[in-house]
């Protein structure tokens, strides 16, 4: 029995559930990548390919220091330079509200402070002019113009917390500590106070930066005192609407529009800065949009900078019974514990969470999720290296989900909701994984092999569940009962038989219209090339109209192919239905003469039709078909659905089945501290696959980019004033093609273990988050000694004793 | 950008007309440089060149307002640019020719390659090379190459060669001057002529496939 749109009765909430009603086109190879031809001959347009007739460019002044203040400012000077329109100061009227939910703290957002907390946050000035050279020159002016006064400043988390650091936001805290959280669950203490044994472990982690690649640049244009249009380069609309009348108070409404981003990587925060300088500064304009720009792409931090601490209690066999962490860093964006209560059966796990007030920067959710794996992957792989045991087999022993392992899960889970309870999503990715990189024979006990060219081999394992799993994914399950309202998908059939899917545009690279088209194609038996996206913009309030969510890379495939799956059978029903509905022809359309024609199908039911390539027929008289393109041309007026994510119980999708692990084997070179890996395998559980070539893309560039992360990538302070002295693309290298010279093999499973349509899990993120900490193992087992993130030669030859 | 587009992709002309048109424009601009211009190795029939597009300075009366004049073929096609001596290629390219494939991605570095072009069969970072210096050159950008070159272009879409797509013209261009000067590379080959792009989403990988699959024949 089927629901009136195709879904199994009682599965409507269920999607993991839902099958494809044709596979010709969502998970197979070769479907032409619809973005691919613009993205290579230049023609897609990203912000800064942009111009807006009449639009006047603006860029702010970006601190000098770590931690000052502005003690006078004369804009005279630089106010002469030709082409200069306008230079807006701090203390000018309308001055926005430079706090968010009454708090602020680096990475919450300034409208244009007179004191900064970073080294390049924009404060001070916005300078409007005809053109960027103008801007540049009248900043260059402006910086000798302006007096600060320098301030106390922190760039180690750990010593901002100590009893004698002075307190550098005194006007706000009497302390250093702008956060802090206690998370606990079952009875940590007890549960280590009988562990037969204990291991404490300490582990630092420097600062990296997102080097976005393209600088933030947004158009915004006044439509009324109240009200906003702007173009940005952004993955989160939702934030931009919604926010700007937050930190503008005069603006109401804000209207959206989307480019093709440029590698924004989570760019939330820097971003939303650009955006509200732009939006401040065209205020000044008489109604001429204006373009700012901020070209300091690289003071953007991921959020894992500081120290962890931990003391892990565990058995003789492996068996991790309880830990309790002392996270102390920049990430409140993260919640550390969301990796290890998903993917081990570990009941008794405590977190106190320590957010210091610090001048490293702003850190946003760059590739976020990597200090959630190394709480993780940490835990299990220092108790493998105490037992002297195979990590991997760790990694099996405690395997499980919120407390509660396997088997129980298999029971408890895979079978009453449904799954295949005869798949094991970390058994069958460590077997194909640990095949790939020769594990078995390659493995060995730390520090003790070394290589004829005089390098230390090692190999290196980690491991945790793939996220995200769930349609309405947030990272626990408690923010289900928070998470964002999610706006409805339209769709409609054109005059001419195309499918149009309505949608705001967040294009992040992922290949999104091949890959949505084809669940939509499936679903309704179209052509792949008759489906077709139109995006929507966006009003101020916290939906669009029409939404594909907003973090497209991040859980974008696990909630916009729940809301595309049952977006299409809904639509294919509603071409059924029109295919049975006489046809009043009330002008000459198509050169149909007017009047009243039968339906297509008289006399059939939707279920004796369905829909292959465009065509309706009738399944037991085939030759009996029209095309769809002959039913729009009457009723295109008419044939349009919308829908949203099912409102899924949030306790049908708590327990993480998916898994992820991967491995690298390197070469450490004891005389450079230089890590050549020889060998990478990425192992992947995508539940179910859409767009394979898109899926290995997210697992190759995640490779790269978590090696990069792991081993070199690393921001460097001058500690007298905290400015970033690599803050380019020559002194902060981001991985290259040679920075990996052995081979990356990536695997995929399909075990259907997710709770996204036909059992789907994201990846996005994932791996780039999870290969982040990689390296930190392979050198472990390499040289025998731990060297904190990331694992650069300098550390290496230090933990080697030759620093 | 302001283009004289009465004679764009009208008839050939003669070589006669073109440079006595051109002399008219440059004044004591260098003969040579014109014909070094339609003469250079894009394979350009220089009997029947194109009629030149006259470009020039949208705006002079603010910074960097010195100008030159300079004469130049881009993607085939020649051009009169009056320039400011201040401009890179890439700023030309971008600003005044309106080609947007030469991207920006580490701000005048020259260490990112996305704003890769040919320039007088060599590539080079359009963000380190002065327009004044492309007097007489002979320029292909990534524009030209998706037009010139689909087998290259499918190759590249086939194997997901872009993520965000922003260095992927950089790296089209790279890849063709590789090809151009090696018909069949091999993995080391791709890695010396590849390894100075970046890619931020990190499609590596799939650029070595693509390109070997080309020269398999695939």
């Amino acid at each position: 029995m089927t629901t009136y749109y195709g879904i199994k009765d009682g599965e409507e909430y269920k999607p993991w559930l839902w099958s494809l009603s044709s596979a010709q086109y969502a998970g197979k190879h070769g479907l032409t990548r619809r973005d691919g031809l613009a993205k290579c001959n230049g023609t897609a347009v990203y912000a800064r390919d942009f111009q807006m007739a009449g639009a006047l460019c603006a860029k702010s002044m970006e601190a000098p220091y770590a931690h000052a203040k502005i003690l006078s400012m004369d804009t005279a000077r630089a106010a002469t330079v030709p082409g200069v329109r306008k230079i807006i100061k701090y203390d000018d009227p309308p001055i926005g509200v430079a706090s968010f939910d009454g708090q602020r703290y680096p990475g919450a957002l300034p409208t244009l402070p007179s004191e900064n907390w970073w080294a390049g946050e924009i404060c001070g000035a916005i300078v409007v002019a005809d053109n960027e050279m103008a801007c540049d020159e009248a900043l260059k002016i402006l910086y000798q113009d302006t007096e600060w006064e320098k301030l106390p400043f922190h760039l180690d988390c750990e010593r901002a917390l100590a009893s004698d650091a002075a307190v550098i936001y005194p006007d706000l805290l009497k302390n250093n500590i702008y956060d802090e959280e206690i998370e606990e669950y079952g009875d940590v203490d007890s549960a280590l106070q009988s562990s037969p044994n204990t291991i404490d472990v300490v582990i630092r982690q420097t600062a990296d930066s997102a080097a976005v690649v393209q600088g933030a640049c947004d158009f915004v244009k006044y439509l009324h005192d109240d009200e906003i249009e702007y173009w940005g380069n952004h993955e989160t609309h939702f934030l931009f609407t919604s926010y700007t009348p937050v930190f503008l108070p005069w603006i109401k409404r804000v209207t959206g529009h989307g480019f093709v981003n440029a590698g924004v990587f989570g760019h939330v925060w820097g971003g939303l800065a650009n955006h509200l300088m732009a939006a401040r500064a065209a205020k000044e304009t008489n109604g001429r949009p204006v373009k700012h720009l901020f070209d300091s792409a690289f003071y953007w931090l991921g959020d894992e900078v500081g120290t962890y601490k931990a003391t892990i209690g565990y058995k003789d066999n492996g068996e991790v019974t309880a830990v309790k962490y002392h996270h102390i860093n920049t990430g409140a964006l993260a919640d550390q514990l969301t990796q290890i209560r998903q993917s081990c059966k570990c009941e008794n796990i405590y977190s106190k969470k320590t957010f210091p007030c610090q001048n490293l920067g702003a850190y946003h959710c760059y590739r976020h999720g990597a200090n959630m794996v190394l709480t993780h992957v940490e835990t299990f792989n220092q108790v493998a290296n105490e037992l002297k045991m195979d990590p991997t087999q760790v990694a099996l022993i405690n395997d499980g989900s919120l407390g509660h392992d396997m088997a129980w899960i298999t029971e408890n889970i895979k079978k009453v909701q449904g799954f295949d309870a005869s798949r094991d999503s970390l058994k069958e990715c460590l077997a194909i994984g640990k095949e790939a990189i020769g594990w078995d024979t390659k493995w060995h006990q730390p520090g003790i092999k070394k290589l004829e060219n005089g390098s230390y081999h090692g190999i290196g394992f980690v491991w945790s569940h793939t996220w995200y799993h769930r349609p309405n994914d947030s990272n626990e399950p408690d923010d289900l009962k928070n998470r964002l309202p999610w706006g409805p998908l339209g769709l409609a059939v054109d005059a001419f038989g195309k499918v149009i899917v309505l949608g705001d545009n967040v294009e992040q690279g992922v290949n999104r219209d091949t890959t949505y088209a084809s669940i939509i194609a499936d679903e309704m038996g179209m052509k792949l090339e008759d489906v077709a996206f139109k995006f929507a913009n966006e009003p101020a309030e916290q939906r669009t109209p029409f939404d594909f969510h907003s973090h497209a890379d991040s859980r974008g495939m696990t909630t916009n192919s729940t809301m595309l799956g049952r977006l299409g059978k809904k639509a294919k029903d509603m071409v059924l239905s029109f295919a049975m509905q006489p046809r009043v022809i009330a002008g000459g359309w198509g050169g149909i003469t007017p009047g009243n024609y039968p339906p297509l199908f008289p006399n059939k039911q939707p279920e004796e039709l369905d829909i292959k390539d465009s065509v309706i027929y009738e399944i037991a008289n085939p030759a009996n078909q029209a095309t769809v393109a002959d039913l729009a041309a009457v009723f295109h007026t008419k044939m349009f659905v919308w829908d949203m994510v099912p409102d899924i119980d949030p306790e049908l999708q708590t327990f993480s089945m998916g898994r992820q692990c991967h491995f690298m084997e390197v070469e450490v070179d004891p005389e450079t501290g230089k890590v050549k890996v020889e060998k990478l395998v990425i192992v992947n559980d995508a539940g179910r696959l859409i767009s394979p070539e898109t899926y290995a893309g997210q697992q190759y560039g995640g490779a790269y980019m978590g090696f990069g992360r792991s081993t070199f990538e690393e921001v460097i302070f001058d500690p007298t004033d905290g400015v970033r002295l690599n803050d380019d693309l020559i002194s902060y290298p981001v991985p290259v093609m040679n920075d990996i010279e052995g081979p990356i093999v990536c695997h995929q499973i399909e075990t259907g273990l997710g709770y996204a349509a036909y059992g789907m899990i994201g990846v996005g993120e994932n791996i780039g988050a999870c290969v982040a900490n990689l390296s930190r193992y392979a050198v472990h087992n390499a040289i025998g000694k731990w060297v904190d993130l990331c694992t650069s030669p300098k550390k290496i030859l230090e933990a080697l004793g030759k620093g | 950008m302001n283009i004289d587009k009465k004679e764009l992709n009208s008839e050939s002309i003669s070589r006669r007309k073109f440079l006595r048109d051109s002399g008219l424009i440059l004044g004591g601009a260098g003969l040579s440089s014109i014909l070094m211009a339609n003469a250079c190795d894009s394979g350009t029939n220089t009997a029947t060149v194109t009629q030149p597009i006259t470009i020039t300075v949208a705006d002079p009366n603010t910074v960097g307002k010195k100008t030159t004049t300079i004469a130049v073929t881009i993607n085939n096609q020649p051009y009169i640019a009056e320039i400011k001596t201040s401009s890179t290629l890439q700023d030309f390219l971008r600003e005044q020719v309106g080609l947007l494939s030469p991207k920006d991605m580490c701000y005048g570095y020259g260490a990112c390659g996305s704003c890769s072009v040919i320039m007088n069969a060599r590539p080079v970072l359009s963000c380190m090379v002065l327009a004044a210096e492309c007097d007489g050159a002979n320029i292909i950008t990534a524009e030209e190459i998706a037009a010139s070159n689909p087998v290259l272009v499918d190759a590249y879409i086939a194997n997901h060669c872009m993520q965000c797509g922003y260095c992927t013209p950089g790296f089209l261009v790279t890849s063709q001057a590789l090809l151009n000067r090696i018909p069949k590379p091999s993995e080391k080959d791709i890695r010396e002529a590849l390894g100075g792009n970046i890619c931020r989403c990190a499609t590596y990988s799939q650029h070595i496939k693509a390109i070997l699959e080309i020269t398999a024949g695939k």
